[in-house]
C-alpha cells in the first residue's frame, strides 16, 4: 500500500485509503448513534435478566465503536500504522497512562468492601448523601444519611 | 504512485545538521508532536477518569440529565469533525504532492467545517441550556422541570462536566482553526518555511486529527447515554 520516498522520505499513500477510512468513520458513528437508540435494558429484562446489564451492554457496545473509531484515526489519518517503531511507542504512551490512571476507579470500587471510618466521617461528601430528588439543593447539613455501609 | 513520486523527488528536502538523514528528521518532528500529544491525553485524561467516577455514582441521573442534550446535533457535529479530518488528511496529501491549490483548498474547508462545529456548540446547543438554567451556578435548576427528574446535584455534576470537556475541547477547535488559518495563509502565500517540507502540515493535521479523536470519545460520553 505503502510506496516510500528515499530521497526526501515522503511516504505518499493512495487517496483512496483516506476515503475508505473516512466511510469507515462514518458508519461506525451511525451505528453507534442507531444501537444507542436502542434500549438493552429492556431486552434483557424480558429474557429475566437484570436491566443494569442492558445498560452496561450499551456502554461497553458505545465505548468498543469509538475505540475502533479512535484506532482508525491514529492508525490511517494520523499514519502511526507506517511510522516507526518509535513513533507507534509514543502514540502509546498516553494511552498506557491513561489505563494505568483508570485503576484509581479499584478504590472507589472497593470501599463497600474495606469500609474506611475516616470516609464514612465525611458527612459532607455526596458519595455517602442519599440525594433527595424534590428537595434543597444541596441538601441541608443535618440530613440524614441513608446510604448503608 | 510512481509518477507522484519522480514529482515529488524533484523537490529535495533540507536536511538539518543535526540529522542523519531526512527520515531520522521527520521522525524527530513526529515523535516531539507526539510528546505534546502525549501531554493532552494525560490531562483529557484526568477529565475522563472524573467523568467515569461520577457516571458510575449517578448514572441514572445522569441518564436524565443527559435528555436535555440534542444527540442530532452531537451527531452532526461528529459528522463535521470527521468530515474536518479528512480534508485535513488530505490536505497533508497534496503538501506531499506539493499541489499548492488543492493544500489551500483543503485547509480551508477544514477551517470552514470546523467553524460549523462550533456554531452549532455556540449557537444551538450552549444559549439553550444558560435560557434553562441549565449552567452550573448560582441559578442553576431553578427550573427543575429541565432537569427530567434528575437529582439537582447529580445533574450539576454532569452538566459541569459537559461544559468543562467540551469547552477544553472547544477552546481546542479554536486553536485549530486558528493555526490551520495561518496555515493556509502560508501555503497562498507560497513561504518556503511550509511548502518546503510537508512536515509542518503533516504536524498541524496530528493536532487535527487528536481533536477529532477527542470528540469521538466525548460524543457517546455525553449525547448517548444508555438508560
Amino acid at each position: 500500500m505503502a510506496s516510500s520516498g528515499h530521497s526526501n522520505g515522503i511516504h505518499i499513500f493512495p487517496k483512496m485509503m483516506y476515503v475508505k477510512t473516512l466511510v469507515a468513520l462514518l458508519v461506525l458513528m451511525f451505528l453507534t448513534v442507531a444501537v444507542a437508540q436502542v434500549n438493552l435494558s429492556h431486552i434483557v429484562a424480558r429474557w429475566g435478566w437484570d436491566p443494569g446489564v442492558g445498560t452496561v451492554l450499551n456502554n461497553i457496545i458505545a465505548m468498543t465503536i469509538a475505540v475502533v473509531k479512535g484506532l482508525l484515526v491514529i492508525q490511517f489519518f494520523m499514519h502511526v500504522k507506517f511510522g516507526s517503531d518509535l513513533v507507534k511507542l509514543w502514540a502509546m504512551t498516553g494511552f498506557i497512562w491513561v489505563t494505568l490512571m483508570l485503576f484509581i476507579l479499584m478504590d472507589y470500587g472497593t470501599r463497600k468492601y474495606e469500609p474506611a471510618p475516616a470516609f464514612d466521617a465525611d458527612k459532607g461528601s455526596a458519595l455517602y448523601r442519599e440525594i433527595t430528588r424534590t428537595g434543597e439543593n444541596p441538601p441541608p447539613d443535618n440530613y440524614p444519611i441513608v446510604r448503608p455501609r | 504512485m510512481s509518477s507522484a513520486h519522480a514529482e515529488v523527488e524533484n523537490f529535495p528536502v533540507h536536511v538539518h545538521t543535526q540529522f542523519e538523514d531526512i527520515e531520522q528528521q521527520n521522525e524527530s518532528y513526529i515523535v516531539g508532536m507526539w510528546t505534546f500529544m502525549v501531554t493532552e491525553v494525560m490531562f483529557f485524561g484526568a477529565l475522563f477518569l472524573v467523568y467515569i467516577l461520577y457516571r458510575w455514582n449517578y448514572q441514572p441521573d445522569f441518564y436524565r440529565a443527559h435528555e436535555a442534550l440534542d444527540w442530532r446535533l452531537g451527531a452532526t457535529n461528529t459528522t463535521l469533525l470527521l468530515l474536518s479530518s479528512f480534508t485535513m488528511v488530505m490536505g497533508v496529501h497534496f503538501a506531499q504532492l506539493r499541489k499548492r491549490k488543492q493544500v489551500v483548498m483543503n485547509l480551508i474547508a477544514t477551517c470552514v467545517l470546523a467553524t460549523g462545529f462550533l456554531l452549532i456548540k455556540f449557537v444551538l446547543e450552549w444559549p439553550i441550556k444558560f435560557e434553562h438554567h441549565l449552567v452550573p451556578g448560582t441559578s442553576f435548576g431553578i427550573h427543575p422541570e429541565q432537569l427530567n427528574g434528575a437529582s439537582p446535584r447529580a445533574a450539576e455534576l454532569f452538566f459541569s462536566l459537559y461544559f468543562l470537556m467540551t469547552g477544553l475541547h472547544a477552546i481546542h477547535i479554536i486553536v485549530g482553526i486558528i493555526i490551520i488559518g495561518a496555515l493556509a495563509l502560508m501555503w497562498q502565500k507560497n513561504k518556503k518555511s511550509v511548502t518546503e517540507d510537508y512536515i509542518p502540515t503533516e504536524l498541524v493535521g496530528l493536532y487535527w486529527h487528536f481533536v477529532d479523536l477527542v470528540w469521538i470519545f466525548l460524543f457517546p460520553l455525553f449525547y448517548l447515554i444508555p438508560q
